[in-house]
């Protein structure tokens, strides 16, 4: 797509979108085509609406009666936070009264969000940084693929550990690196780079992450540059920014709410789903029965792109707009444009440009909603199903599962401490 | 085992493999990995090198361009158990098999398939190695984590240059211009981390320690194979000093991440790669019972690492160094190693002054050296060349300064091709006191990382070079690496090895 036409597009969507109700949403039972795109011309991304045009993506269109607003428990603790939380000048979450970096936040920071606030682009990214964990840790093993146009290609299989310093529903936690989360990203499959691995420390404010990587070539921890974070991960379609659609330092962003509208969201389930106890763990699983999504690839006859889920559903949902800008000029991406649900703080989209300014890729993400056994009403945590992206310049793809019954996916373990994301845990990783 | 095939190498070692197949979880044993699943991995590769120069110094036997210099059939099978997050266990085996004495040059020929006096337990010219690699049981409790069995320790921030990573030893007939991981020969060690967590001023305070056991010695690449050291033909006996069962390799390091810098501290004992040599008497005092005496001896290392991001948004670079210093490492000294010596004394202004001594054994000078490597990684973004990864750009300066016990005599174990006089200092290379080297590589990736070319290139300050471009290309399991090495400049340092560039064909089959 040159850079003129998806310009041309964006705004075109952009008008249609911000005249709210002037037309008519597709209904739940529906399919979207190629045949009948033009239903879902206001509700998608540009990008994603000519691959719908072109017959790689099919949207099956579902109702859903999901509570996307976290459970009644979240509501509340949101609800309270109102007028708590300011943004300094440069972005950073800070207690209103005193001025310091909020170093625990549970519940939404901002529950009231003002389109016509300058900073509400902000606002709502961390809304969606916060909500996003809830579930005080994540734990998930997947796999990577790599799709070109004629289907599959390789695999990797990843482990990716999340502790959460914040935004935790059990309360905080000693955080003696002042960091709001720590991950470790590590490969597993092939050999060739099996026991590589990286872990990040997204530290309070505007300091430098701690960034490091383990390579089994050298046995050895080595440091890394935050330019890793933009660079492709393994020579893949994503890199380490993309992970959750959106893992960077919302401070070293500038962000703009470019308008709101709906959008047809990506589900990977229309109903919340339990989880069950895993008792070695000592937290809660995804169940059997949670369905694994199936890309084109792997189905002979599926007439959409070989990248294209197969058994995701939609629905419409109210979304925001936004357009985050690096403020790093070495950062690889340009600016980025997120599509959020409103209630959930849930990114289903993003559509990714160059330094130069042309479009480049778009990423989507399917939200599952999980809950422990008995809180359905009470707290909901939120957590990708699929996540893809697809590159329209190179007509490749790269597609994962962190959410499948076929891999491992884990929520809230106690097993998983603060010392599983030290130096001494990176160095054991290895061989 | 003269005469297998490669096939029936490989069969062998996939058989070995096979009664511990079943899927899992990879290489990591970090919480939750998939308990009581097990996996095994590997890779199988065949690797072909022809010279592309002639030989000329003391390259022996003498190559041609176009001659085939290696042709290694290699598996390696890695399997792995994690029974409890506790508890894990882990094995890697390999069978390597040289075919160049086989069906090489015939030159070659009468070079393979002999034991080495100076190895235990590694055929060196052997042309079929069926190797234990490493085996060890991983116990983790708390802020102890505990690695016990057969296993390689690697220390320090420096690429290529190996300061603080002396822990393990080097194979040396494995090809001086391989990955140090296939190099390394695994040792039988107790490693030992304490997790301090955060203490005063360090952020993840860790103290490692291991010993290890054994009289393990790195293997010297013998005359007559493709990587020996140029050296001449020598009529006299050589012999290695037998290791002793009981000797031991330990040390600790401490190490922890203070305002944004990784650092660590460390000493420790080894036996570095490069051994001793002197002549010596079967019978004292008597000439005729001469031979030489090669010696591993344990020394003393104590050092540290640093890095850091420099904090330089603009440019993204991290830094990185390192620095050792060697208490007591035996020098190569023909006047004191020499059994007639000092047949020569050195007196600045007139040089060399022969003297009558009758014969009588050498000895090893020690030297206190100090041995440092600064390096800059900087991840470049260049779109118009890559627009989806950065260039990886790595650069390293080495000095080594002999700080204590330095002597104007002290040599390079080379001699220089055309000296005539094996007694003479002059014959061999000279190590001056401050010596410098410097390294740089650039990589990227293309095609989603299928594709990755690379340039390496070494030089040092006494005009010496090498310059390696290569490619990966990956399809599917496969990988076909394409390399180009040359080397020229001065006989020092890597010159050494001048005369004989090579280029190389790697194809791997990666599993599962």
């Amino acid at each position: 797509m040159k850079k003129t036409s998806a310009a041309l597009c964006f705004a075109a969507w952009m008008f249609s979108a911000l005249a709210t109700g002037a037309f008519a949403l597709p209904k739940a039972g529906e399919t979207i085509t190629k045949e009948n795109w033009e239903e879902a011309k206001e509700l998608l991304p540009p990008s994603v609406l000519e691959w719908v045009k072109k017959g790689y993506y099919i949207l099956p269109v579902v109702e859903t009666q999901l509570n996307f607003k976290g459970g009644s428990k979240f509501e509340r603790a949101s609800r309270e936070n109102a007028g708590k939380y300011a943004l300094d000048a440069d972005g950073v979450l800070i207690e209103k009264a005193s001025g310091k970096i909020s170093e625990f936040v549970y519940g939404l920071p901002f529950p009231d969000i003002d389109p016509s606030d300058p900073q509400a682009g902000c606002k709502i990214m961390w809304n969606f940084f916060i909500a996003q964990m809830v579930s005080n840790s994540q734990q998930y093993w997947f796999d990577t693929v790599w799709v070109g146009q004629k289907g599959y290609e390789r695999r990797i299989e990843c482990l990716w550990y999340r502790l959460f310093f914040t935004g935790r529903s059990l309360g905080p936690i000693p955080n003696p690196d002042r960091c709001y989360f720590k991950d470790l990203i590590g490969v597993t499959s092939p050999y060739d780079v099996a026991g590589v691995a990286t872990l990040l420390w997204r530290v309070f404010g505007l300091e430098t992450d701690q960034f490091w990587s383990y390579a089994p070539a050298l046995r050895r921890v080595r440091k890394l540059p935050p330019a890793n974070a933009s660079d492709a991960f393994l020579g893949s379609d994503f890199c380490n920014d993309d992970a959750y659609l959106f893992r960077g330092k919302i401070q070293t962003f500038d962000w703009k709410l470019l308008g709101q509208g709906q959008v047809l969201a990506c589900l990977g389930a229309v109903n919340l789903q339990p989880l069950e106890r895993d008792d070695k763990a000592q937290g809660w699983r995804i169940r059997a029965d949670y369905p694994h999504v199936v890309f084109g690839y792997e189905v002979p006859d599926f007439k959409g792109a070989p990248w294209a889920p197969t058994n995701t559903v939609y629905a419409v949902r109210p979304a925001y707009i936004l357009e985050g800008t690096p403020k790093d000029p070495f950062y690889n991406y340009g600016k980025q444009i997120f599509w959020m649900d409103q209630e959930a703080f849930y990114p289903y989209y993003k559509m990714v440009h160059n330094r130069s300014g042309e479009y480049w890729k778009s990423m989507v993400q399917s939200l599952v909603l999980v809950h422990l056994p008995g809180q359905e009403k009470e707290e909901t945590y939120p957590g990708p199903g699929l996540q893809m992206m697809y590159d329209d310049r190179s007509g490749h793809a790269s597609c994962c599962h962190p959410t499948s019954p076929k891999f491992l996916t884990l929520y809230a373990s106690q097993k998983l401490t603060e010392d599983e994301f030290s130096m001494k845990a990176l160095m054991r990783a290895g061989k | 085992m003269r005469g297998r095939s490669p096939a029936y190498v490989f069969a062998l070692g996939i058989l070995l493999c096979l009664p511990f197949w079943t899927r899992g979880a990879g290489a990591l044993e970090w919480p939750e990995t998939p308990i009581g699943d097990a996996s095994l991995t590997g890779k199988i590769y065949t690797q072909a090198a022809l010279r592309t120069q002639h030989s000329h110094g003391y390259t022996f036997p003498e190559t041609n361009a176009g001659d085939l210099v290696q042709h290694r059939n290699f598996l390696q099978a890695e399997f792995k158990n994690v029974f409890s997050r506790e508890l894990s266990f882990f094995f890697s085996t390999r069978i390597v098999y040289e075919g160049l004495y086989d069906y090489g040059p015939e030159k070659f020929e009468p070079y393979g398939h002999k034991g080495n006096d100076l190895d235990d337990g590694h055929m060196l010219f052997d042309n079929l190695l069926v190797d234990f690699r490493e085996g060890y049981l991983d116990i983790n409790r708390g802020p102890i984590f505990m690695r016990i069995g057969r296993q390689n320790l690697s220390w320090g921030e420096a690429d290529l240059f190996r300061l603080l990573d002396q822990i393990n030893p080097l194979d040396n007939t494995f090809g001086f211009l391989e990955d140090f991981d296939e190099r390394r020969i695994p040792l039988d060690m107790i490693r030992l981390d304490l997790d301090f967590g955060n203490a005063a001023f360090v952020q993840g305070l860790l103290l490692e320690g291991f010993v290890a056991l054994g009289k393990v010695q790195a293997p010297i690449a013998a005359y007559g194979t493709p990587f020996s050291a140029p050296l001449p033909a020598t009529p006299i006996e050589v012999r290695l000093v037998e290791a002793r069962q009981k000797e031991v390799r330990g040390g600790l390091r401490l190490m922890g991440l203070t305002r944004g810098v990784n650092w660590s501290l460390g000493h420790y004992w080894t036996y570095p790669d490069a051994p001793g040599g002197r002549f010596a008497f079967s019978r004292p005092g008597d000439a005729l019972s001469l031979y030489q005496e090669i010696k591993f001896n344990r020394e003393m290392i104590t050092g540290g690492s640093f890095s850091f991001f420099t904090g330089l948004d603009t440019t993204q670079t991290m830094a990185r160094g390192e620095f050792a210093y060697a208490w007591d490492e035996k020098m190569f000294d023909p006047v004191k190693n020499t059994p007639f010596g000092p047949t020569t004394i050195f007196v600045p202004p007139l040089g060399y002054i022969p003297l009558p001594f009758g014969p009588q054994e050498g000895t090893y000078p020690d030297a206190g050296i100090l041995r440092w490597v600064l390096g800059l990684d900087n991840n470049i973004w260049i779109r118009f060349l890559n627009h989806k990864n950065t260039f990886l750009v790595s650069a390293q300066v080495y000095g080594q300064h002999i700080l204590h016990n330095w002597s104007e005599t002290y040599r390079l174990a080379l001699p220089i091709y055309g000296k005539t006089d094996p007694l003479s200092p002059d014959y061999y290379v000279k190590l001056h006191k401050n010596e410098y080297q410097a390294t740089l590589m650039i990589n990227t990736y293309y095609m989603d990382g299928d594709l990755v070319p690379q340039i390496a290139l070494a030089a040092d300050y006494r005009n010496a070079w090498y310059l390696e471009p290569s490619i990966k290309y990956r399809y599917g399991n496969f990988e076909l690496l394409l390399k180009y090495q040359f080397i020229d400049g001065n006989f020092t340092g890597i010159g050494i090895f001048r005369d004989r560039d090579q280029a190389l064909m790697r194809i791997t089959y990666l599993f599962p």
